[in-house]
């Protein structure tokens, strides 16, 4: 996918709860993952990560929104596949954990790894943002409206309250919303669900705003630049945008990993069931969903 | 001597006569000939195939775009810079896609990237010889990226065109072009076109510009 969607999509990441700031930069990253780009037959994988700093993305936080983006550039289709945080997965040069640690293991490069060994997933780009890009982005953009499915008061945890229906949430809301899961019964699982929702809400408005006017995308690439470090070039960027633009929302499936909830010692996880292997291979056949 | 002379000057006379003959000829061809040939060989870069066919004027605006604060000065002296470069590009990718089709190939060649020029000579955009299409109707919309030197910009072009074959229906035309400025000059990365008959309004064909002719191609 272009990044426009991509600016929009990574924009998007959903940073989490209950860890301190450690930084005060509010930057999110951009990155390549292999030193080549080699899209397998026109097909383009970006890991979007939200990481969970206050402001700012040190390596030292956790990464609490993942989620595999993936655009087929021939058949003008995508896919966003949402992990859960709390997947207990095998962590490259780490060990056993949740996907959430892959950050404080080794950068979005490692959580990038981690998401290639367990998809089988050649991965082009990352992408990492924290609360304060977050944020701001959606601010600058004028908010992104929601379906949001359930009335919930999450006043004490991510400060979520919303009522149901379709709505346009300001900055810290969609902030708020992307990080609620204490109220939601499916808990970590509907969180993921919702950030993914929130990935396809910001591409419905890049979407709706460059079939007015073209141009729009321009502020998109500056709002992203505004509040991100691109370690792309400028002429990927540009044409990422514009593939974003040409993708439609409706063309675009999300489906978060099946898991079944477990724990491991004290601590509670989820565990990735065997039945997304066969969502990997779609998705890497098809790089949609 | 008044009959000598004559006599001995008949050599220049004759070569300067001669030399006047071949100019006036040379010249005659020269300004006559040459659009003739253009047209009865089907090219069209002739001044006389724009005078045979008018056109209408260009409405075009180039404007910041990607602002989300007030343009600084030092920005609007780059884009003053910018403008007429972006603008054109514009108009020159239009002359070779609607008037004259015959420089299509070096159009695209020096201000598209391969791709979309190939793309684009796929989408069977425009027309496919001169003189084939009146434009009604040429504007576009420019937006220029006000921050990041003016580097990117993003046109949208709307162009009516009547043909003067009797059963042929007007021609519209909608595209996106996405520009890039790199070494000193500025290339189509990619495009959007959209074009086909407009349909009669009120008549059989109402609501068939989405149906035949219509060609539509979206590339990079």
């Amino acid at each position: 996918m272009a990044l426009g969607a991509f600016l929009a999509l990574v924009c998007t990441l959903l940073p989490m709860i209950g860890h301190p700031a450690r930084t005060n930069a509010a930057v999110p990253q951009f990155g390549r993952v292999h030193k080549t780009f080699q899209p397998e037959n026109g097909k383009i994988f970006v890991l979007a990560i939200g990481n969970d700093a206050r402001a700012g993305n040190p390596d030292s936080s956790l990464a609490d929104a993942i989620h595999l983006i993936g655009i087929n550039t021939k058949t003008m289709k995508a896919g966003v596949l949402n992990f859960p945080r709390d997947s207990y997965v095998n962590i490259p040069g780490w060990g056993s954990a949740k996907i959430n640690e892959g950050l404080i293991a080794g950068g979005p490069q490692r959580v990038a790894e981690t998401v290639e060994n367990l998809t089988g997933i050649r991965i082009d780009y990352w992408v990492m943002t924290g609360f304060v890009g977050f944020q701001s982005i959606v601010k600058e953009l004028d908010g992104v409206v929601m379906n949001i499915p359930t009335a919930h008061n999450d006043t004490g945890a991510s400060g979520s309250v919303l009522r149901s229906g379709v709505q346009k949430l300001k900055g810290y809301e969609a902030l708020a919303y992307a990080r609620a899961r204490k109220v939601f019964s499916g808990g970590d699982v509907a969180r993921s669900t919702h950030q993914g929702d929130i990935l396809l809400a910001l591409l419905k408005k890049l979407h709706k705003q460059t079939s007015r006017s073209p141009a729009a995308l321009l502020k998109w690439i500056t709002v992203t630049k505004q509040h991100a470090r691109f370690d792309i070039s400028a002429d990927e960027m540009f044409r990422l945008g514009i593939l974003a633009t040409q993708i439609k929302p409706k063309d675009v499936g999300h489906v978060t990993v099946p898991v079944s909830v477990g724990s491991v010692g004290a601590a509670s996880v989820v565990f990735i069931s065997p039945g997304a292997r066969d969502i990997y291979q779609r998705f890497k056949e098809n790089g949609s969903l | 001597m008044s009959l000598v002379a004559p006599v001995q000057r008949r050599p220049w006379i004759a070569v300067a006569a001669g030399l006047t003959l071949l100019i006036a000829v040379v010249t005659t061809l020269v300004l006559v000939d040459l659009p003739g040939r253009h047209i009865l060989s089907g090219r069209d870069d002739a001044p006389a195939v724009q005078e045979a066919v008018p056109q209408a004027p260009w409405t075009i605006k180039a404007y910041p775009a990607g602002v989300t604060a007030k343009v600084t000065k030092a920005q609007e002296k780059v884009l003053a810079k910018r403008r007429p470069e972006v603008i054109a590009l514009v108009k020159r990718v239009y002359d070779s896609l609607f008037l004259h089709p015959g420089r299509l190939d070096g159009t695209l060649e020096e201000n598209f990237t391969q791709a979309a020029a190939t793309a684009l000579k796929r989408s069977g955009a425009g027309v496919a010889e001169a003189g084939a299409a009146a434009t009604t109707l040429r504007t576009a919309r420019i937006g220029l990226q006000a921050s990041g030197g003016a580097r990117l910009a993003i046109a949208s072009v709307t162009v009516r065109a009547a043909r003067p074959d009797a059963d042929a229906a007007p021609l519209r035309h909608k595209a996106t072009l996405w520009m890039q400025r790199a070494n000193g000059g500025w290339k189509v990365v990619a495009f959007d076109v959209d074009q086909g008959p407009i349909p009669e309004l009120g008549g059989q064909n109402a609501g068939e510009g989405k149906g035949d002719g219509k060609r539509k191609g979206k590339r990079k």
